[in-house]
């Protein structure tokens, strides 16, 4: 494993740690009958950020830490703003595995990121959805 | 990758080389000579994301035949026609070698079928609705399979754009299902 490809690692891993604060803010601003969508998702990118920490780790790099806070894009005052957050996160989710793909020369690590990649895609994707957003995929996610 | 391959065109003239050398040539005098072979022609090996870019034509051709037909079929279908042909500028803009190679095939196929009347067989356009939702998932699917092995095998910037390119129509397929 390169140099590159943990630091294309780390970037992905950057971006599942803003995701999970993200998605605390998202949990306290949707309806009721979301959350329990926001939970499933928040789940899958602690999974998603402790397996990017093991990779790393197993190449004797430390795994970069999570920041005590973010900033948010925009002002999140409802649920509306709660949905467009959330498909704004997997946004930028999927920007950190293309980044990681693009960085990767072993197919443990190019395997990996695609799959992540497509799946933020496909989170967004409901999210858009489900805030009424079009189109309702993204065109080059992560790019 | 292609130094490991030893072509069919190698191992011929391997076998000439060494026959040759034996003398078993040299026993034949008085034999009439054969036919004279054509001229080797000059064997361009496949990029290996020219099946890609075709694929991604392909499925061009599938939602135009789709939406032609079935205008109402599905509302976001504008849409992911539109994304899809941006996905494919983007992959002929990043892939010069193979897109070279499929304009040069074209052009040889323009110029013999002007040349030669063709049976030509114009696809069929679908006959119903959901024949056609059906068609387009199937050409969706294959698709986003075609890119999702050739990010694997990319690298660097190239690599990502298909990856992109293979989330997206990932999604495309999760809209239509």
């Amino acid at each position: 494993m390169s140099l590159a490809e943990i630091e294309g690692l780390q970037a992905a891993l950057r971006g599942e740690h803003s995701a999970i604060w993200g998605y605390g803010v998202v949990g306290a601003a949707v309806s009721p009958e979301a959350r329990q969508s926001v939970r499933d998702v928040d789940a899958a990118h602690r999974a998603g950020r402790d397996e990017l920490a093991d990779m790393i780790r197993l190449q004797g790099a430390d795994p970069d830490p999570a920041e005590a806070s973010y900033e948010l894009p925009f002002p999140v005052a409802d649920a509306a703003g709660g949905l467009r957050l959330a498909a704004f996160l997997e946004a930028g989710v999927a920007q950190g595995y293309a980044y990681a793909l693009s960085q990767s020369d072993t197919q443990l690590a190019k395997t990996f990121s695609l799959a992540a990649l497509i799946d933020a895609a496909l989170r967004q994707t409901y999210w858009q959805h489900q805030s009424g957003s079009t189109p309702i995929t993204p065109e080059f996610p992560g790019l | 990758m292609g130094d490991s391959r030893v072509s069919r065109r190698t191992l011929l003239s391997a076998a000439v080389t060494t026959a040759a050398a034996a003398g078993l040539g040299s026993g034949l005098s008085g034999c009439e000579a054969g036919p004279p072979e054509p001229p080797a022609q000059t064997q361009t090996r496949p990029d290996p994301l020219t099946p890609v870019l075709l694929g991604q034509r392909s499925l061009q051709d599938v939602y135009q035949r789709v939406l032609d037909a079935f205008p109402e079929l599905f509302v976001a279908l504008t849409d992911l026609q539109a994304q899809t042909e941006a996905h494919t500028e983007a992959l002929f803009a990043a892939a010069p070698a193979a897109a070279a190679q499929i304009a040069a095939t074209a052009s040889g196929t323009t110029s013999a079928s002007a040349s030669t009347p063709s049976s030509s067989s114009a696809p069929v356009p679908p006959v119903d609705a959901a024949t056609a939702l059906a068609d387009l998932k199937l050409a969706v699917d294959t698709a986003a399979g075609s890119l999702r092995t050739a990010a694997l095998e990319a690298d660097g910037d190239l690599a990502a754009l298909l990856g992109s390119c293979a989330a997206s129509t990932t999604c495309h397929r999760q809209v239509l299902a």
